[in-house]
């Protein structure tokens, strides 16, 4: 049993993969704010488009999806958010390799999940769109 | 002796992991890592057994003395109760 208090970046780097309760509503619904578990891996092989991954981001840790890759850097964001980071790859801590969401564990390589990798990012610029109109016809109703 | 609400056993890389949600995650980053028998152990307080229950569940489980089952029993609960995640 492992007894000691260490930072998230100390446990990967030791011993190879960190388990952790993530907050803020980023990678909604997926991830819920402190309410489930993400096991981090350490990165063995170069991440791909799609990969939940683990970076820093100024003095915080930040866990989004790589939605592509160019000659600057990774282009990653979170399901639920519009503001996109580009990454080095030397910025990578970890790669989300499963996580526990009411009391059941994912892994990234199951079926369902990769579908939804895939659909979340797809479907990305329509949720903008179907958030804007729907802001639109609130701000309408109103105004009536 | 009960779990501490905040606290969630998760699978893992080498077995299960203990870590914080909620309220709890804002005050602690710990993850505790467990074995298999930790892991049921953890199991068995958070239904509340007692450590006789908890002593005699593991000898018949793995064939061990009372000593072996107790000592591995003390040690994950000082453990908990050191980290402040069981509570008395």
């Amino acid at each position: 049993m492992n007894e000691e208090i260490k930072s998230v970046e100390t446990v990967i780097t030791e011993k190879g993969y960190v388990v952790i309760s993530t907050s803020g509503i980023s990678m909604m619904p997926m991830l819920r704010d402190r309410k489930d578990t993400s096991e981090i891996r350490k990165l063995t092989k170069k991440p791909k488009k799609y990969d939940v991954v683990l970076f820093k981001k100024g003095t915080k840790l930040v866990l989004h999806r790589i939605i592509k890759e160019t000659p600057d850097g990774y282009i990653i964001r979170g399901d639920n958010s519009y503001e996109n980071d580009t990454v080095k790859s030397e910025s990578l801590i970890g790669v989300l390799y499963s996580f526990t969401r009411k009391g059941k564990q994912h892994t990234a390589k199951d079926l369902s999940y990769r579908i939804y990798s895939r659909l979340i990012v797809f479907c990305h610029p329509f949720k903008r769109f179907l958030q804007k109109t729907k802001s639109i016809v609130k701000r309408i109703f109103r105004w009536k | 002796m009960k779990i501490k609400k905040g606290y969630i056993k998760s699978k893992a890389y080498e077995g299960w992991a203990v870590v914080p949600v909620g309220e709890e995650s804002k005050k602690n980053k710990i993850m505790l890592t467990l074995n298999d028998t930790a892991a049921e152990i953890w199991d068995m307080l958070c239904d509340g057994k007692s450590k006789d229950e908890m002593i005699d569940a593991l000898k018949k489980e793995y064939d061990i003395p009372t000593e072996q089952a107790e000592k591995g029993i003390t040690n994950i609960i000082e453990t908990l109760l050191k980290e402040g995640i069981l509570e008395e």
